[in-house]
């Protein structure tokens, strides 16, 4: 009927939402759910905790251990443990963003009956299950990284003699000092070290902090190069549909912090590799914190799965 | 011998010694007994104080008094918890908390404001462990304090006390919000009058349905709950004088804070019950505005799942006759740059963020490049002045310089 595959087709069809099925069948008046865990005591004008009507919200409100016993999951991907997929995916940055992939290879993938395992166990790693790549690539966007140009500077002097410097004692004790190509910042202390931001990929990064360092040595003093490191990258791509963060945050509790009054995307700390990854509701994806390029990419990969199964169908 | 140079009166000796009776110290010769010189009684209190032998700061007395601030920060906890009417096991705990936050390291030292916004956050973590709807905004609004200062604060508290403090949900928030509106007949006129029971009830669907269009998943939760609560309450009664209210009048009436995102979730709620109200049977393709909707959503909340069928089916018809037209469009278009994102299967609710993305920057081409390439001395020497630039720039200061002296 068509009604009936309508049904199962609705708009609200939270995947992890426990009383999903009771949602479509009973009508709004007939349900009360009670909101459990307060021991609110009845002063003043607070009322008992009686909420009618089923909800994706109210069943949120439950806490995970009433999961699992009339439950229906067979919309849930299945999750095997096991090793990742082997990534297909290009290592280097091919520069060019994957946004438009088409998603309906993802829905005709067979998708088999899931098993309720998603509660009894919590891996420290998030599982995925056996499926394809993503296709999605993330960008870099920023990369932090330091040097010791090893001899003490006159900061008065730099910033008196380069076009490019800004230096206010009073502020911050460094200069600050910018190069056009790459589009890059340098902080600059008078101890010698010196820290780089704003480049879009590793060999920019040391290519400016080299042209940094060669200014530096322009001025007049013998700066060398040494101990060139990256300590930080951020990437950031699209997911293409939007995502259920009260959902994710139930699922991975353990992983993810998703306070709306305070900031508008989950914030979910993996574990391996140890990135911490900002999604926002509307599927963009922000990943920090990653040492190598390859740690952003796999923490994507990582994550890409179970955002899948937050999508509405 | 405590003064040199004090002799006895009575015999003579120069061994005078301190002594005390009782509480009155007295210089007393130590071969005869005379009483050379007394001296008070009593001590007045920086006597006591200052006078000791042992600073003040070095003695035990200050340990067992606890200082001022930790005093003032206690009675504002206990107040906050007689606001919120909280039982006296949660109040006993926010003490406890607060007690415990202060003394720690982390909270020692810091300002006087943090240290009356830890009062506030210890309140809430209270409520969250005991799972009693507080929102974050109630006690931005009670301590009248930065709403960024309070999260910072909260955050580093929980970190600090290693408390579980599980968030509360939105529906759970629903119904404490609702308690704050004065809208029983005694408050307010008999026609604009609302039971919390009815409101709290039409609220929670419109807030579900808000839930599943997408409008609340990333959003601070007051202002939609406002809004909600704005629209059951006309739609409970929609008549003309109901009606006649905006959301300001109304909260201005039932004395709740104005909110400024409120309005607009209000309009996006009607949007939502506008794209509904569309399928409605009875209107036969009536076109369904903002300012109509309100009479309907008696009828569209009763029948909304029938009604968000068929406008998902409807939504899918107009999607599948448009892209036949456009599929040979867009095939060229995939040519010439990355085309938006979701464009190929714009669903019916999406988050506004997705409907009204903001232009991105062009990407600028990433070059190929090594990191160990040659580096132009023009390039170089474009970043460094010319001494004629140099010199120009430290007269220039120096004018400046001597200008403001004479100023």
């Amino acid at each position: 009927m068509d009604e009936d595959s309508a049904l199962n087709d609705p708009i609200a069809n939270v995947p992890v939402s426990t009383l999903h099925v009771q949602y479509f069948d009973d009508p709004i008046a007939n349900v009360s759910v009670s909101i459990s865990g307060t021991d609110c005591q009845c002063q003043g004008d607070y009322e008992s905790s009686q909420c009618s009507g089923p909800s994706y919200l109210s069943s949120l409100s439950q806490p995970e251990k009433d999961v699992g016993k009339d439950l229906d999951l067979s919309f849930l991907p299945e999750e095997t443990s096991g090793n990742d997929a082997s990534n297909a995916n290009v290592t280097q940055d091919s520069g060019v963003f994957d946004a438009c992939r088409q998603e309906e290879s993802a829905e005709t993938d067979p998708k088999k009956v899931a098993m309720p395992g998603a509660s009894t166990f919590c891996p420290m790693t998030p599982v995925t299950p056996v499926a394809e790549s993503s296709g999605i690539i993330p960008m870099l966007q920023n990369i932090v990284s330091t040097v010791n140009l090893a001899c003490p500077l006159d900061l008065k002097s730099i910033a008196l003699q380069a076009r490019n410097a800004e230096y206010n004692p009073k502020r911050f004790d460094a200069v600050i000092m910018r190069i056009l190509e790459p589009r890059t910042t340098a902080l600059i202390f008078s101890s010698g070290k010196m820290v780089c931001t704003g480049a879009k990929s590793e060999e920019l990064c040391h290519l400016a902090a080299r042209k940094f360092a060669r200014v530096v040595q322009k001025l007049g003093f013998p700066a060398k190069f040494l101990d060139f490191k990256i300590h930080n990258m951020v990437g950031s791509c699209d997911v293409c549909f939007p995502i259920r963060l009260e959902g994710l945050l139930l699922d991975h509790q353990q992983f993810s912090s998703y306070v709306p009054e305070l900031f508008p995307g989950l914030i979910y700390r993996m574990v391996k590799p140890r990135i911490v990854l900002m999604i926002f509701v509307s599927g963009k994806v922000v990943l920090t914190g990653a040492k190598e390029r390859r740690e952003i990419y796999e923490a994507f990969e990582n994550i890409y799965p179970i955002l899948k199964g937050f999508r509405k169908q | 011998m405590a003064t040199v140079g004090l002799k006895c009166p009575e015999c003579g000796s120069l061994d005078i010694v301190d002594d005390e009776h009782y509480s009155q110290p007295q210089l007393v010769c130590a071969d005869c007994g005379a009483v050379v010189s007394e001296g008070l009684l009593t001590t007045t209190r920086s006597e006591e104080t200052q006078g000791t032998d042992v600073r003040y700061s070095n003695s035990t007395e200050v340990d067992k008094k606890p200082c001022r601030n930790l005093i003032n920060g206690i009675h504002r906890v206990r107040a906050l918890c007689r606001i919120l009417r909280l039982t006296f096991l949660m109040e006993e705990t926010a003490e406890t908390h607060f007690k415990q936050a202060y003394e720690h390291p982390n909270f020692i030292r810091v300002s006087l404001q943090k240290k009356e916004v830890l009062a506030g956050c210890c309140v809430l973590a209270t409520c969250r462990q005991h799972s009693w709807p507080i929102a974050m905004g109630t006690i931005c609004c009670l301590l009248e304090a930065n709403p960024r200062l309070i999260g910072v604060v909260y955050q580093e508290m929980v970190k600090t006390l290693k408390i579980e403090a599980p968030p509360t949900s939105i529906i759970n928030l629903l119904e404490t919000h609702c308690q704050a509106y004065k809208l029983s007949p005694q408050h307010v006129h008999e026609e604009l009058s609302e039971s919390s029971k009815d409101l709290t009830k039409r609220a929670a669907v419109l807030l579900e349905l808000a839930a599943d269009a997408w409008l609340v998943t990333g959003r601070q939760p007051i202002p939609i709950l406002t809004a909600s609560i704005f629209l059951a309450w006309q739609s409970l009664k929609p008549t003309q004088t109901r009606l006649k209210y905006t959301l300001a009048r109304f909260c201005q009436m039932a004395k709740v804070t104005k909110s400024s995102i409120a309005p607009k979730r209000v309009t996006e709620l009607k949007e939502v019950l506008c794209k509904l109200g569309q399928e409605l049977p009875w209107l036969r393709g009536d076109e369904v505005t903002p300012q109509t909707v309100i009479q309907m959503v008696d009828d569209i909340l009763n029948h909304r799942l029938t009604l968000l069928r068929r406008a998902l089916s409807s939504h899918e018809e107009a999607l599948a006759s448009e892209s036949p037209d456009t599929g040979s469009v867009q095939q060229q278009g995939d040519h010439s740059q990355p085309s938006v994102p979701n464009s190929g299967k714009r669903s019916l609710f999406e988050p506004p963020s997705v409907r009204y993305a903001k232009i991105r920057r062009v990407q600028v081409p990433v070059v190929e490049v090594t990191g160990d390439e040659e580096i132009s001395d023009s390039e170089i020497d474009s970043y460094i002045r010319t001494p004629q630039e140099i010199r120009d720039y430290v007269e220039a200061k120096e004018a400046l310089a001597s200008s403001d002296d004479e100023l």
